[in-house]
């Protein structure tokens, strides 16, 4: 039964990135820091091609904007970072 | 000629520097940019960490530009990326470290996370020169008296409670003073107006300090005598700045008798306040000893201080690997092995 409740409470995100290397540097610079709550919330990041993939699952409703909202805000800071920042390869 | 960025956003000033050592380590370090962005609240109102970190993310790519410019840098002749791994306020630290994570991985450069702390007493002594002194560390988040020994900086004394300046922070907040450029030296002002001294408690423990039972008695004085006019807010002023000054300056004294040292360096954001200097310098004079303090430009949270404890770390072969570059509310400075002194 709990696991059908978590399930419910789950969100896929996909985030497009210019290159397959951006992508991979916003997994590994977003993968570093801990959920607060990690026995609320269980959050994975992964990369394949050029596409960033985040999983959440999570508690409760309440977690899970939460921790979306805060996720989001870091994502901006690095892909607006990338757009002022990046050097040509 | 190794050069580091660092990046600072432990409280409410986001800085970004960018520092250069020459080869043989001979010469001063040379300063090749230093730009600060300070989150200044209304009167009366602290800085919350949510809004801390929402500032630090809207103006740090632009000050981060700036520091690049100003250096006349490109991404390519940086060596290290150093960035504030704690203590301090996690929401502002954290916003702060993805962007130094990010700039390392785009530019491919190794990365060092720094303990605040040591970067204040590590920029303290590369422009004062002070070779090894008893270190006074003063500012809205820490109160320590610290000396090197064996690879470590020893905290010999520290507040018990809240920070010296977090005291006279919130004492301005009373008052209704502003917060620009900050509330310390709005405070330092109206001291200089001072013409009473209230007898405020006095409370050295040891080599120990508490400040929060003298802020509970001056919010009392204040709210009780102000307006019958018993007192002004100068008075105050003045009263509360000679008060933990003298605690401030009995528990250095003390430090340097025991530790047999001639210096003290002042470092940290209270640092600036030129009584603090001033009282501080007469202890010393007596003891045929010598005062050593920073401007505002180094004195307060910086970028520059992080690139300067940052490199003097990496030349010793240290790295902090991506996945350990996470922040921490709590790190005290005895935690840092310091391999580069003796």
């Amino acid at each position: 039964m709990s696991d059908s409740r978590v399930d419910q409470l789950s969100r896929h995100l996909e985030i497009p990135f210019p290159t397959p290397r951006l992508a991979e540097i916003a997994q590994r610079a977003l993968s570093v820091d801990k959920e607060l709550k990690g026995d609320q919330v269980k959050r994975s990041i992964s990369v394949e091609d050029n596409m960033l993939k985040v999983d959440f699952d999570c508690i409760s409703v309440r977690m899970l904007r939460v921790s979306t909202t805060s996720f989001f805000e870091m994502l901006t800071m690095v892909t607006n970072t990338m757009e002022m920042f990046d050097v040509v390869e | 000629m190794p050069i580091a960025l660092g990046l600072e956003g432990s409280a409410n000033k986001l800085g970004i520097g960018i520092i250069e050592h020459d080869e043989k380590s001979e010469l001063p370090a040379k300063v090749l940019s230093n730009i600060r962005d300070t989150y200044i609240t209304p009167p009366g109102q602290g800085f919350l960490p949510r809004d801390t970190a929402q500032h630090h993310r809207d103006c740090i790519l632009e000050v981060l530009a700036k520091a690049m410019k100003e250096a006349n840098l490109t991404p390519d002749d940086i060596d290290v990326i150093c960035f504030t791994k704690g203590p301090g306020m996690g929401a502002p630290l954290t916003s702060v470290a993805i962007v130094a994570r990010t700039i390392a991985l785009m530019w491919n450069k190794p990365m060092v996370g720094v303990n605040h702390c040591i970067g204040h007493i590590e920029m303290g002594r590369e422009i004062t020169g002070a070779n090894n002194p008893v270190v006074l560390y003063v500012s809205g988040g820490n109160t320590q008296v610290i000396a090197y020994s064996q690879n470590r900086y020893r905290i010999f004394g520290e507040t018990l409670d809240i920070a010296i300046g977090n005291c006279l922070d919130r004492f301005a907040r009373i008052l209704g003073l502003s917060n620009d450029p900050n509330p310390g030296y709005n405070i330092e002002q109206c001291a200089k107006r001072g013409k009473n001294f209230v007898s405020l408690p006095y409370t050295v423990k040891g080599m120990d300090v508490s400040f929060s039972g003298i802020l509970s008695h001056i919010e009392m004085l204040a709210e009780e005598q102000l307006k019958t006019g018993a007192v002004t807010p100068e008075d105050l002023c003045f009263s509360l700045q000679e008060t933990l000054f003298a605690m401030l300056v009995e528990i250095t004294e003390r430090a340097m008798a025991h530790i047999g040292s001639q210096e003290v360096l002042l470092v940290g954001g209270v640092a600036c306040n030129e009584r603090l200097q001033e009282m501080m310098g007469m202890m010393a004079e007596q003891r045929n000893g010598k005062v050593f303090a920073t401007d505002e430009r180094f004195c307060i949270d910086n970028g520059i201080m992080i690139a300067q404890a940052g490199l003097l770390a990496y030349k010793t072969g240290y790295e902090t690997p991506i996945e350990n570059t996470t922040c921490t509310q709590r790190f005290r400075t005895d935690e840092v092995y310091v391999a580069w002194r003796d």
